[in-house]
């Protein structure tokens, strides 16, 4: 699981650009959208789904389920570990 | 003899999926027929999908045998429907009063390649090869705009006639359905599983579609041959300042644009018959759409969108919309929302899926697109339109020009900034953006094209205080250039090209629209005026300026960014100056 973190973690400083950001600056448990955590937007949701298709096999059709998933690290390694095809 | 002001709008022309006439088109749209339907071909999808194409055929006899040889498929699109609001006019293309508008947002685009730039994707070659077919005597100029560009062509050429620049203008508008524009709106989730249902509570996206369209805009009525002329009132082009590509959560933008249109024309909202919206069917846009309307003033009055008859045609649709809503205006008769059943949206509409007979005077026509940008035209049956006013000229200062080119940053005529000579873009830029000790995260998610924008834009606007003197929608933007978005066009047909249509980025795609640039300033420096994007082969500085003169006449329009701001395979230049109103 803390592999799974790391590795998501890296995932999204890639594919969303956070250029200035490193791992250490990811809490867990921070939020990942809004204006309080890593303040991503809807396009980033959508990059996330793009990250979880590819990389686990897990496809989510409607975006707006994505919320509660993608809250933070921790909701998203959760959600990936009980559903990965890969 | 006096010059008319008023401004007519005339020889509406449509090529779409349902026909290569506009009589074609209005007979499919009178029986409830779309051109929306399942799309099974790979060279554009990798999956089926419900899409509006052009079928070959008929179109092709409009224009002439000579035209069909040396011209893309959209040139050609666009040479047939020109050729036919010149037939129907009367007009002499090559007159010195004439001007070509064209409206689109990807060109050519199916001619993408990734290993090379030719010429055929520049648009405003593009254009000028269109005018050359015509002889016109200037020119052409390219409005791209995202989904708003047609409105927006519109309001352009009424401002230029307005203004006494031309006595008429020529506005085509037109976008091809391509595996470029299908894979990027898939990215987005935006496609619907089924034809679209524009406010339906059951809408699920958009449905593609791809069209031309070209209509006369002229002051002289006697190139008009309609038997009840239609003259446009006003016009006005606003930014959420809320997100790139999401539709912002108020409507407030786009009910900006539809005040600032409505008291240009001089009318309140009791005055419009009817309103022929955007209605995508995505869930957002269309939810944003009845709260504009809500705070318009204009929930209750008669809506329809059009969407389910053509799709979404992108450049086209603006224009081929308006004329439909010329032809609804002269026969008072109002087109159903093909699809629409039960209302979606938090503030119900005055829907309705069939056609309704009513009196008809005067209509909003609205569009709102990708980089927060809106629309809204009104248009009038001359009989009923109200009597023009001449507005006094306007004077502006300038306060200060902005200019990056060759790793130098020139503020005011004094460097502010310089890298090393050959420094690639790239660590120029970073650079630059440390220099100025900025902290927004957004800059690293940006194109090279938005990064140039924001950084002659920071280094411009750092000591300028307008906030307290300015009105967020008294601010505006009016930027050009040359290569579009040409280079992010690239970077998105890569990832298809080499990782398959399903892996396309949307967060590459949502850059692939110049005017994006414009969304990203609104957004950090909250302009919600006047957004207008303009493609010319070179920085036609005059012509810029006087199109913020032209917005400031006519609108709310007190300060404006103006300027140029290009960039394509590592070269770049951009001049951003800040304008403001001499009262």
């Amino acid at each position: 699981m803390e592999q799974l973190k790391q590795e998501l973690k890296d995932a999204l400083i890639e594919a969303l650009n956070l250029e200035d950001i490193t791992r250490e600056d990811i809490a867990d448990e921070a939020p990942l959208f809004g204006d309080e955590g890593l303040g991503l937007d809807s396009i980033d949701a959508l990059e996330i789904i793009l990250i979880l298709e590819r990389h686990y096999g897990i496809r989510i059709e409607n975006p707006s389920e994505g919320k509660a998933i993608f809250y933070s690290i921790n909701t998203l390694a959760g959600y990936i570990e009980a559903n990965r095809k890969r | 003899m006096e010059h008319s002001l008023k401004t007519y709008i005339t020889a509406g022309t449509i090529i779409s999926s349902l026909g290569a006439t506009t009589t074609e088109n209005m007979r499919h749209i009178r029986a409830y027929r779309s051109g929306i339907r399942l799309l099974d071909d790979p060279a554009l999808y990798e999956a089926p999908f419900m899409g509006a194409r052009i079928e070959s055929g008929g179109w092709e006899k409009e224009s002439p045998a000579d035209a069909l040889s040396g011209y893309t498929r959209l040139e050609r699109l666009f040479i047939a429907s020109l050729t036919g609001a010149i037939r129907q006019s009367g007009i002499d293309p090559s007159g010195t009063d004439c001007l070509l508008i064209l409206s689109t947002t990807k060109g050519n685009i199916d001619g993408l390649t990734t290993d090379s730039f030719r010429e055929a994707l520049f648009l405003s070659a593009m254009a000028q090869k269109i005018a050359d077919y015509f002889g016109m005597s200037h020119q052409p100029v390219v409005v791209s705009t995202a989904c708003i560009s047609g409105v927006s062509a519109l309001i352009a050429a009424y401002r230029l006639i307005m203004g006494g620049r031309y006595k008429r203008v020529l506005v085509a508008g037109g976008d091809l359905l391509t595996r470029f524009v299908v894979t990027g709106f898939q990215s987005f989730k935006s496609v619907g599983a089924g034809r679209c249902r524009p406010y339906d509570k059951k809408r699920d996206g958009l449905s593609l579609g791809e069209a031309c369209g070209a209509v006369l805009v002229t002051s002289d009525r006697h190139d008009v041959r309609d038997r009840s002329p239609i003259v446009i009132e006003g016009g006005a082009v606003t930014n959420d300042a809320h997100h790139i590509s999401a539709p912002s959560r108020t409507g407030e933008g786009l009910y900006n644009a539809v005040s600032h249109a409505m008291e240009e024309a001089g009318v309140q909202p009791c005055d419009i018959s009817c309103v022929n919206a955007h209605g995508t069917a995505t869930v957002y846009n269309d939810e944003m759409e009845s709260k504009a309307m809500h705070l318009s003033g204009l929930d209750a009055h008669p809506l329809n969108s059009l969407k389910a008859y053509w799709g979404h045609t992108l450049g086209a649709s603006g224009i081929i919309e308006t004329i439909a809503c010329m032809e609804e205006l002269r026969s008072g008769e109002l087109f159903g929302t093909l699809g629409f059943e039960a209302t979606g949206t938090t503030y119900p509409l005055n829907l309705s899926d069939r056609h309704r007979h009513m009196p008809l005077h005067r209509c909003l026509k609205t569009a709102s697109g990708f980089g927060g940008c809106n629309a809204a035209i009104v248009l009038a049956l001359e009989a009923q339109a109200k009597q023009p006013v001449r507005r006094p000229p306007v004077r502006t200062r300038l306060v200060r020009r902005c200019t990056i080119g060759q790793g130098t940053v020139v503020r005011d005529g004094t460097v502010v900034f310089h890298s090393a000579p050959g420094e690639a873009f790239s660590s120029f830029i970073r650079a630059a953006y440390a220099h100025l000790s900025l902290d927004d995260r957004r800059f690293y998610k940006m194109d090279d094209l938005c990064k140039l924008g924001y950084i002659t834009a920071a280094c411009l606007l750092s000591d300028v205080d307008w906030t307290s003197r300015y009105k967020p929608e008294e601010t505006g933007i009016v930027l050009s250039n040359a290569s579009s978005s040409l280079y992010t066009d690239i970077r998105h047909q890569q990832v298809i090209d080499d990782l398959g249509d399903k892996e396309a980025s949307p967060a590459v795609f949502v850059y692939t629209l110049p005017n994006v640039v414009m969304g990203e300033l609104c957004i950090r420096y909250n302009i919600r005026g006047e957004n207008t994007f303009f493609i010319t082969p070179a920085y036609d500085r005059a012509f810029i300026r006087k199109y913020a003169l032209l917005a400031m006449e006519r609108q709310k329009l007190q300060a404006c960014l103006v300027g140029w701001c290009d960039y394509l395979d590592g070269h770049y230049r951009s001049q951003l100056e800040w304008i403001e109103r001499i009262t």
